[in-house]
C-alpha cells in the first residue's frame, strides 16, 4: 500500500536534516556520556540543591547511581525531546505541509496513486525516518559507553528506555502531521504543529517544578515518557508506552482520513 | 451539436463557491473522444477551478464531474491512469534535476517505456539537466508539457500550456496537439489566448466570472466572423451618406481606442459584394482596405455582455 518511488524521494529529501540532528545529538550524548563520573554526580548534585526549581524543569532531578541514570538524567528531559521535535517539524513540512503550499503535490496526485497510497507512503516514511534516527542514536550511545566505560551500561533498559522516547516522539510527530493534513499554509501549520508540542513541554516543566502544580502532568503528552519506570522497576513496556501509541496511531488515522477528504487547491 | 452519449468528459451543475463571488457556478458541459475543447476566459473567470475539480483536487460542491463515467473526486486514480495533466502554476521540487524529476515521474505513472520522453524532449529541445531552481519559466513548462503526454494519456488537460514559450515552441506544441487529435486523445485546453485555441480546438466554452458564457464550434464560429472594410472618402459629409445607406452598417469595437480620421469608417456590409463596391465607387471611395474580424472580436462580444447576476 505504498509508493516505493516515492518512499525513496522522501528518505532523499530528509536525509540532509536527518543528519544535522544526528550530528548535534551525538555530539551531546558522547559529551555526556564522557563527562559520566560518580564524583561529577556529587557535585551536579549539589547544582541540584542550589537551583532545585531550574535543574527539575529540565528534568535534571536525582542522583545518578549508574551510567544510564547519568544519561537518563541529562539527555532524556529536555535534549532528547526537543531536537528532534525540530527535525520533526522539518521532516513533515519537506514530506506533506510543504508540498501543499507549493503545490507540488499536485504532481504526485496526477499520477495514478490514491490518496490513500500517497498519505500512506508518507506517513510510513516519516515514521521510519524517526526511527532511524533514533536507532543511529541507540548505535552511537551504545558504541561510546562500550569504548569510554566498558560493561557499565546496562543496554537492555537503554534499549527499552530508547524506544520509549522514539515511541513519544512518534505521538509528537502525529501531532505535527494531524495539523499539516489539516492546515493549507505553513504559518498555521508552524503556529499549531510547532506551538503544541512546546506548549506540552512548557507545562511538563512547569510540572517538573513544583508539587502544587505536578497535577499538570495530565495535560502534557511528555509526561508519558515512563523513564523511572523502566530505570527503577523491570518493565520494559510501560502502559504509559500503550498510550503513547494509542495516541500516536489515532492522529495518523484521523490525519490521514482528513488528507483524502479535503480540497487541496494545487 | 450532436449530444454524445458517451462523453470523456462530463461536468454537470459542477459548482464550488469561495465567497465574494469567487469560484465556479452551475458549470455543464460535455467533451466527446478525440475531441479538442477549449476553454477560454479572462483571469479569475474559473479556469483553474474547473481543472481541479476535473483532476479530483477539489470536490463540486454541487453538481458532477464525470471522467470515463467515473467520479473525478472518489475515483481519481483509475482516472489519472489514463490522463496526461499540466498544471497552470507549476510547481516541481526546486532540489531536482528536470531529468530526475521526470525519471521520478515516470517511476510514480509505472511507465515502463521512456522512449516518448526522450523524443518530447528532443522535440521541444529541452535539456534537462539543470535544477528546476534554475530554470527559466518557458523551461519548467517545456518540463511539464514533456510530464503531461509522455505517458501517451487518452486524455490531457492542460492550464494554460503555452505560457512561458517562445513563439517557435508555441508552434511545436500546436503542432503536437495537432498530432494527438489524430491519434484520438481528448484534449480540454484552458487559455486566455485565442490564437492558439484557434489553431487547435474543435469547440470552445467561453467562461466568465465562474459560469458558462457559451459553447461554440469553432468551424461556425469562423463562419460568423464578419468582414470588415475600412473606407476611406473625399469628406465627412459624403461618408455620413454612406453610412445612411441601408446595406451598410457602421462597425465599432468598445475597447478599440484607435481613433478615425473623420473622412475614415470601419463599415460592416449585408448584401451582395458587387452592388456594394459599386456603391462605394459611386461616393467616390479614395481607399478600401478589407480585413475579417478576428476571433479574439467575436470573443470579447462575449465577455462584455454582462451575465445575470447570482443573489
Amino acid at each position: 500500500m505504498i509508493s516505493v518511488p516515492l518512499f525513496k524521494r522522501n528518505i532523499k529529501a530528509c536525509m540532509m536534516p536527518l543528519l544535522v540532528i544526528f550530528a548535534v545529538l551525538c555530539m551531546y550524548i558522547t559529551v555526556i556520556i564522557y563527562m559520566y563520573n560518580p564524583e561529577l554526580s556529587e557535585m551536579l548534585s549539589g547544582y541540584q540543591q542550589a537551583l532545585p526549581e531550574m535543574m527539575a524543569a529540565v528534568g535534571m532531578t536525582g542522583i545518578a547511581s549508574n551510567l544510564l541514570e547519568w544519561m537518563q538524567i541529562y539527555l532524556y528531559g529536555f535534549i532528547l525531546l526537543l531536537f528532534p521535535l525540530i527535525f520533526i517539524l522539518v521532516m513533515v513540512q519537506k514530506l506533506l505541509m510543504g508540498q501543499i503550499e507549493s503545490g507540488t503535490l499536485a504532481n504526485l496526485l496526477s499520477t495514478p496513486n490514491s490518496r490513500r497510497k500517497i498519505i500512506c507512503t508518507q506517513m510510513v516514511s516519516m515514521i521510519f525516518l524517526t526511527a532511524l534516527l533514533f536507532g543511529m542514536l541507540t548505535a552511537v550511545g551504545i558504541a561510546s559507553c562500550e569504548i569510554m566505560f566498558p560493561g557499565e551500561l546496562e543496554v537492555g533498559r537503554y534499549l527499552a528506555l530508547n524506544f520509549s522516547t522514539w515511541l513519544l516522539q512518534a505521538a509528537v510527530t502525529g501531532i505535527v502531521f494531524f495539523v499539516s493534513c489539516c492546515a493549507s499554509s505553513s504559518k498555521s501549520y508552524y503556529l499549531a504543529g510547532g506551538g503544541l508540542p512546546v506548549l506540552f513541554f512548557l507545562i511538563q516543566m512547569v510540572s517538573n517544578m513544583g508539587e502544587k502544580l505536578e497535577k499538570l502532568k495530565y495535560v502534557t503528552i511528555y509526561s508519558l515518557l515512563a523513564a523511572e519506570e523502566i530505570l527503577e522497576e523491570d518493565v520494559f513496556f510501560p502502559i504509559q508506552n500503550g498510550v503513547l501509541l494509542l495516541i500516536a496511531a489515532a492522529l495518523f488515522l484521523l490525519g490521514a482520513w482528513q488528507f483524502q477528504r479535503r480540497d487541496l487547491s494545487l | 451539436m450532436s449530444i454524445d452519449k458517451n462523453p470523456v468528459i462530463e461536468l454537470q451543475h459542477a459548482t464550488k463557491d469561495y465567497g465574494n463571488g469567487k469560484g465556479v457556478f452551475d458549470l455543464s458541459f460535455t467533451v466527446s473522444k478525440g475531441e479538442a475543447f477549449g476553454y477560454l476566459g479572462p483571469n479569475g473567470a474559473g479556469k483553474t477551478t474547473t481543472i481541479r475539480q476535473l483532476m479530483g483536487f477539489i470536490r463540486p460542491e454541487k453538481g458532477t464531474c464525470r471522467m470515463m463515467g467515473k467520479d473525478c473526486f472518489v475515483q481519481a486514480q483509475e482516472i489519472q491512469e489514463k490522463t496526461g495533466y499540466l498544471a497552470g502554476e507549476l510547481a516541481f521540487p526546486e532540489d531536482m534535476t528536470g531529468l530526475a524529476f521526470l525519471k521520478f515521474m515516470a517511476d510514480l505513472k509505472g511507465m515502463k517505456d521512456q522512449r516518448r520522453m526522450k523524443d518530447l524532449m528532443e522535440r521541444f529541445e529541452l535539456d534537462p539537466r539543470g535544477k528546476m531552481k534554475k530554470m527559466s519559466k518557458g523551461m519548467k513548462q517545456k518540463v511539464g508539457i514533456v510530464n503531461a503526454f509522455m505517458h501517451q494519456p487518452k486524455i490531457v488537460i492542460l492550464d494554460e500550456p503555452t505560457s512561458g514559450l517562445d513563439p517557435l515552441m508555441q508552434n511545436v506544441f500546436v503542432e503536437l496537439i495537432l498530432e494527438e487529435k489524430k491519434k484520438g486523445t481528448t484534449i480540454l485546453m484552458s487559455s486566455h489566448i485565442f490564437e492558439e485555441i484557434e489553431k487547435t480546438c474543435d469547440r470552445t466554452a467561453i467562461i466568465r466570472s465562474g459560469q458558462i458564457a457559451a459553447v461554440e464550434d469553432m468551424k461556425s464560429l469562423a463562419g460568423k466572423r464578419k468582414k470588415i472594410y475600412r473606407v476611406t472618402l473625399e469628406n465627412k459629409e459624403a461618408l455620413k451618406q454612406l453610412q445612411a445607406e441601408p446595406e451598410i452598417q457602421t462597425w465599432h469595437h468598445k475597447d478599440s481606442k484607435e481613433e478615425l480620421p473623420p473622412n475614415q469608417a470601419d463599415l460592416t456590409i449585408s448584401g451582395r459584394l458587387p452592388d456594394i463596391l459599386k456603391k462605394f465607387a459611386d461616393y467616390k471611395v479614395q481607399d478600401l482596405e478589407i480585413r475579417t474580424q478576428s476571433l479574439e472580436e467575436l470573443f470579447l462580444q462575449y465577455y462584455e455582455t454582462d451575465l445575470p447576476s447570482r443573489s
